[in-house]
């Protein structure tokens, strides 16, 4: 798989199939001696406008904390709730 | 026989919504002050239309994506983070532009300033978006623009010379004034091939389920209704040519424009032109706002749609919301909305290329388009309009400000 071309900037559905976003970033963790691993995904404006430019993410992250919606954001995806890719990413969140 | 009933359905509603404040104010400015001699920019700008919107009903029918969707699961956010930019500012300055146009048709109707009449018809577009589905909204107002045949009759009853129509649909250069005829051949594709309208029929073809086996429906909505639509254009072009022309008046305003119809309708020329141009800036309005919810939504992959109890897609409905009072907010400053338009369908030039160049991917990429790929013909349409969009995208601006 590769993970820019079928799984970065995916729709990704709830365990009910309701939308919740996209695959906004990826996060690999770094192992000594051994190939990097998907640790999560991560859903959200902030993170999205983060890979745009850091700059832009912080602004978008100063909007979140500004409508109070700072704690429920990014959605954080462990590599063991993803359910299926496929055209669409589903998790494991209601 | 629903299929049918849809087919005429949308082919009607194409027509009754083809006209709104850019394609008037372009194609009435080109007739009064270069007579037919623009036709074929009209025609070229419809043909351009209608194979976009035929493909853009292609990729939704098929992949049950948007274009905007698509184009970000497929180039992802690097690449459509500017042309997205660029479509939203032109959306709200086009949405505020026809709000105003909208203002000033009910000053035509009723004489009190269209500054008052901002605010009431925010409020009307704000209930009509909150409460009905895409049928209603598309059908609705698509059969009530049917008052704009009033332009195709006027201009067969002026008469003009068929052998002079002909004529002019193959391009020509003017006598003199070349950079004004420039600005205006460009402006007139830049108010046709409006970006909002390929995400608005994409998306309304996700909403309206089209299956795989109807995709002919899709072409023949594509092909027909914009074609008959393209027609609503030309009689502005005709009319004005035959009525304004001759007489010298420019159409620097909208009251100028209504001359148009009075030869073919008199006392009643005024009335229908504010009808026309009321319905049809309304009619934008609505999909332009419905349309920058839709592209908020599917960039950050929220539950969308018009069909849908708007709790149950709370981001959608905020984000044309927000949509709505930011343009309102500007056209209450006070500007023209025939400058603001001519501004909105320059900046729809420049953006055009961005808009054009991921269709010849998409329109190639099986995981999109399945067997339904495009053809040598329509990979070259895309192609010759990618380099004349980036042509016209770089003269554009200097011609706004040298013909403008």
């Amino acid at each position: 798989m590769d993970l820019v071309r079928d799984v970065l900037d995916k729709q990704v559905l709830n365990r009910h199939g309701r939308e919740m976003g996209r695959v906004d970033s990826i996060v690999l963790e770094l192992r000594p001696g051994a190939p990097p691993r998907v640790n999560r995904i991560e859903i959200g404006p902030a993170v999205l406008a983060a890979r745009i430019h850091p700059a832009l993410g912080r602004w978008v992250r100063g909007i979140e904390y500004a409508l109070g919606v700072a704690d429920q954001r990014p959605v954080k995806v462990p590599f063991g709730g993803i359910l299926d890719v496929s055209d669409r990413v589903k998790v494991d969140l209601p | 026989m629903s299929v049918i009933v849809d087919l005429i359905l949308g082919i009607v509603t194409s027509i009754g919504g083809f006209v709104e404040v850019g394609s008037i104010s372009t194609s009435a400015q080109a007739g009064a002050e270069f007579g037919f001699q623009l036709l074929w920019a009209v025609a070229a700008a419809g043909v351009m239309l209608a194979m976009l919107v035929e493909m853009s009903g292609r990729l939704a029918g098929v992949s049950k994506r948007s274009l905007i969707a698509a184009v970000r699961e497929r180039f992802g956010i690097h690449f459509q983070v500017v042309p997205l930019a660029a479509e939203l500012i032109v959306d709200v300055l086009l949405l505020s532009a026809e709000v105003g146009g909208a203002a000033i048709a009910v000053r035509l109707l009723t004489g009190i300033g269209f500054q008052w009449w901002i605010l009431p018809l925010g409020l009307v577009i704000c209930v009509v978006l909150w409460t009905c589905g895409f049928g209603l909204i598309e059908y609705g107002i698509g059969l009530l623009g049917l008052v704009t045949l009033c332009f195709v009759y006027s201009a067969w009853k002026l008469g003009p010379d068929a052998h002079d129509l002909a004529k002019s649909l193959a391009p020509s250069l003017p006598s003199d004034h070349y950079l004004r005829y420039a600005f205006l051949a460009v402006s007139i594709t830049g108010a046709t091939v409006s970006p909002y309208l390929l995400n608005f029929y994409s998306s309304g073809t996700v909403e309206e389920k089209l299956a795989e086996k109807d995709l002919w429906v899709n072409t023949v909505t594509a092909y027909f209704g914009t074609g008959f639509g393209t027609i609503v254009s030309m009689g502005i072009l005709v009319s004005s040519a035959m009525v304004l022309g001759p007489r010298h008046i420019q159409v620097d305003s909208y009251d100028q424009a209504a001359l148009m119809l009075v030869p073919a309708f008199g006392r009643w020329a005024v009335t229908l032109f504010a009808l026309s141009l009321g319905i049809g800036c309304f009619g934008a309005a609505v999909e332009l706002a419905l349309n920058s919810g839709y592209a908020a939504a599917q960039v950050f992959g929220w539950p969308w749609g018009a069909n849908r109890p708007r709790q149950s897609a709370p981001q959608f409905a905020r984000a044309f919301t927000a949509v709505l009072i930011l343009a309102l907010a500007v056209a209450l400053t006070g500007f023209d909305p025939l400058r603001v338009t001519m501004i909105c369908v320059a900046l729809t030039v420049v953006v055009m290329p961005a808009l054009v160049l991921p269709f010849l991917v998409l329109m190639n990429d099986d995981k999109y388009v399945k067997s339904h790929k495009s053809g040598p013909l329509g990979n070259g349409f895309l192609a010759v309009l990618t380099v004349a969009g980036a042509l016209m995208a770089l003269v554009v601006v200097p011609l706004e400000i040298l013909g403008g």
